[in-house]
């Protein structure tokens, strides 16, 4: 035991019975247990230096305000300028605010930009604005009347209180917000985030990140579509009959092919690929783990929650959400929710709409979003 | 014979701790590196669907009002909500202030128990068989959830999959002395980078009974919540999985909680929680492994989870064996490079993954200086490694004895003053 205790004291055991030796070994091992101590210490150095004054000790910040709000940067870049403004009703001219820094504001009764102009400032337009071709503004334009932006413009961010239109190839860095309708122009940039109170029509070529209007739709749009109502809600069984997932839920496992005059009393979930044939009418929400096929002509009532790729087919309708952990394709003629039926659609990796197509919401996508577009370009 | 058994079990210790390691480095690393699944808060819906929301309290008048009027704020269609809260046993003016805020809106409706067991999975069933919703949302009485937090919670069960939905909580009261701190930092390991990675790669996220909700039909349909168990949320989790429901994770959905502050009541507080998740571990053991409805990777990740409280039994327990062998003079337990890959494995993957994790998660919420008291998180994990000790030996008892109820013991508060 005495050999075993000083092999924890770190000492040989020799040094125990060692009398001539054991002075300096006792040294040794002192320094040792000294050096041993350090070292544990050294790892609380900082931490006892953050106890003794903290620097960090604040709550992650939780905003307590936050709702989803896909209008937010607009309005809340009006209200911060308004604001700043206070009711300002004087003659036009040069402002000096303070928003979130010290920025100067450009206001206007009308403002004109000329092509290929640069601005540096804050502009305000009480009433229409005209922005030229190939003008930029690396700060907000507020237009509090309609606003036309021409071709080739590079734009920080445009809030709207009228109509826009936008030009063919505007470059909008961070985001876009009109009261009315907006006509964007082909090849054009929206940042990313792009709403509209109208709707908001997107030419050939427009790439995306969020989208909102009433609706959102592409080139060459026919006109909304009367979708059959939302069918009566799944009579839920007794409480106490529901055991599992299938008691709720019509569960397949596997790829599913759904053809016309198929019915389903309750939500699908499907553990493979499911394709809903042409004209075939799928009245409940669909959960998918593989892909998710609306062939020409189909109709989804319910909503889709999607693990792979969603494709909508032509002129195919979805009347509830669309969410897909990978791409969303809406392909000429589709429709996704219905007029005063806000619906959205999600694909995390894109989002793809072809001419014609119309949702009725919200788009997003943290990846690429584009109309008239290949996955290639 | 003794001897080979307790070298035996030094190294079922090490491969364990090497497997829990593992499994902390997987999820981090997907959380630095790998896809991310989207939660369903990007979904404007116009049709959202009614729900009840419940709110346990006994002896909550400190809080009480300021919770209520925190969810009163919360947007949400207000002929599609309705508010329970539940007045358990309280013999302070919880009762009062519930009746005065129910008079002044309608969506207020209170629930007063006076008689039966006391304790939150009596309180939520009595609450169930009066709630009017097919979700339900839970808060407990010291949370403050955000503006968006009910919307945020009830828009995931129109995905006719989910049986459950679950937020993130982060301590409010993190000033207030290193405990709270060092609680700050095992909550973000735990939410940002664990519940997190579980929901993207699949696995079994956890509902935490707060800041959550699930499906009234499917409680009932369990028969409610099970009043001999302490954690009636893992219970929830594990029954849900195993019948074909998924539990979603909404990070975004963020929501202040408070914390003990004393080194006493947190270990009261782990100690019920491993009681509980203990007893759910015997409970639903064989059912997790025998359901047609998991994938593999979500049983192993189920097992993992279900046994995570058995492991600072196994740590404890490894710990005396080892030193038993070392006054026994057998520490050489097979040839010497294998112990030494053991320990090596043990000392840079077992300790070390968890704070790697807290690390990942501190970085992700954006904050720096705070990682600089991980290593005092050792000492944290040595009070638990004997609080969830004590724990697993009063589940054990649970089990053995079958007790038929078990004592709710409330986390006590420490707000000083409820706001006006």
């Amino acid at each position: 035991m005495t050999r075993r205790l000083a092999g924890l004291a770190l000492l040989p055991a020799t040094a125990v019975t060692a009398g001539a030796a054991t002075h300096a070994l006792t040294f040794e091992a002192a320094l040792l247990l000294v050096a041993f101590g350090l070292l544990i210490l050294v790892p609380f150095v900082p931490g006892l230096i953050e106890v003794w004054r903290p620097r960090d000790r604040y709550p992650l910040p939780v905003d307590m305000d936050y709702v989803k709000d896909p209008r937010y940067l607009g309005r809340s870049a009006r209200a911060l300028l308004a604001a700043a403004l206070r009711g300002d009703q004087g003659p036009p001219g040069r402002r000096t605010v303070t928003l979130s820094k010290v920025e100067a504001v450009e206001v206007h009764d009308r403002l004109d930009v000329s092509a290929g102009a640069n601005l540096s400032a804050i502009q305000l337009a009480r009433g229409p604005m005209v922005v030229g071709d190939r003008a930029t503004c690396d700060r907000d334009l507020y237009a509090r009347a309609g606003a036309r932006i021409g071709d080739g413009a590079v734009l920080r961010s445009l809030a709207c209180d009228g109509r826009a239109a936008l030009g063919r190839g505007v470059n909008i860095a961070r985001w876009l917000d009109v009261e009315g309708d907006v006509h964007v122009g082909p090849q054009s940039d929206l940042g990313a985030s792009a709403a509209a109170a109208g709707f908001l029509e997107l030419a050939d070529g427009v790439t995306f990140e969020r989208l909102w209007g009433s609706p959102v739709r592409t080139t060459g749009f026919r006109g909304t579509r009367e979708l059959p109502p939302a069918p009566a809600p799944f009579a839920l069984p007794d409480v106490l009959e529901i055991r599992n997932l299938e008691d709720l839920a019509s569960l397949h496992r596997g790829d599913l092919v759904v053809g016309p005059g198929e019915t389903f009393d309750r939500p699908l979930v499907v553990r493979g690929d499911l394709r809903i044939e042409t004209d075939a009418v799928v009245d409940r929400t669909v959960k998918v783990y593989g892909d998710l096929t609306l062939a020409p002509g189909a109709l989804l009532l319910g909503d889709a929650f999607v693990e792979g790729a969603v494709v909508v087919g032509e002129g195919a309708a979805v009347r509830g959400c669309v969410f897909s952990q990978r791409s969303v394709e809406l392909r000429r003629g589709a429709r996704v929710g219905a007029p005063g039926l806000v619906k959205s659609v999600v694909g995390k990796r894109s989002v793809t709409l072809a001419g014609d197509v119309a949702v009725h919401g919200y788009v997003l996508t943290d990846g690429r979003g584009c109309v008239t577009c290949r996955a290639s370009d | 014979m003794v001897v080979l058994i307790l070298k035996l079990y030094v190294l079922l210790v090490v491969l364990i701790m090497a497997i829990y390691a593992t499994r902390h480095y997987r999820f981090t690393v997907n959380r630095l590196v790998g896809d991310q699944r989207l939660y369903y808060q990007d979904l404007i819906d116009a049709e959202l669907p009614r729900i009840s929301v419940l709110v346990p309290m006994h002896d909550e008048e400190k809080v009480a009002r300021q919770s209520l009027e925190a969810i009163l704020r919360c947007e949400y269609p207000r002929e599609l909500l309705e508010i329970i809260p539940i007045n358990d046993h309280s013999r302070d003016g919880t009762a009062a202030i519930l009746d005065e805020m129910a008079a002044r809106h309608d969506v207020i409706k209170p629930l007063h128990r006076h008689e039966g067991q006391r304790g939150k999975p009596a309180a939520l069933n009595d609450a169930l068989l009066v709630a009017a919703a097919d979700v339900i949302i839970v808060f407990d009485a010291d949370y403050l959830p955000a503006r968006g937090s009910l919307r945020d919670l009830a828009i995931s069960f129109k995905d006719p999959e989910v049986g459950a939905v679950m937020g993130r909580v982060v301590p409010v009261n993190t000033r207030a002395n290193l405990l709270t701190r060092l609680l700050d930092l095992e909550r973000s390991g735990g939410y940002q980078v664990d519940q997190q990675a579980r929901h993207n790669l699949h696995l079994m996220p956890q509902y935490g009974g707060t800041v959550g909700g699930f499906r009234r039909d499917l409680a009932l349909s369990f028969g409610g919540f099970d009043q001999r168990v302490l954690a009636e949320d893992t219970d929830l989790t594990y029954r849900l999985f195993i019948n074909g429901w998924k539990v979603v994770y909404a990070n975004r959905v963020e929501c202040f909680e408070e914390v003990p502050e004393t080194w006493e009541v947190r270990s009261r507080q782990i100690r019920r929680w491993s009681r509980g998740h203990n007893y759910v571990m015997f409970k639903h053991f064989g059912g997790l492994l025998r359901s047609p409805y998991l994938t593999r990777a979500e049983k192993l990740d189920g097992l993992l989870l279900l046994t995570i409280y058995l492991v600072p039994v196994f740590l404890l327990t490894g710990i005396l064996d080892s030193v038993a062998l070392f006054f026994m003079g057998e520490m050489q337990i097979i040839d010497s490079v294998l112990v030494f890959l053991f320990v090596a494995t043990y000392n840079s993957f077992g300790n070390f993954a968890p704070f790697y994790q807290i690390g990942t998660a501190s970085l992700l919420d954006g904050v720096t200086h705070r990682i600089r008291l991980l290593p005092f998180l050792m000492f944290y994990f040595l009070l638990n490694i004997w609080t969830i000790t004590h724990g697993f030996l009063q589940a054990l008892g649970d089990r053995f004895w079958r007790r038929k109820r078990a004592e709710w013991d409330k986390t006590k508060r420490f707000r000083k003053e409820a706001a006006a």
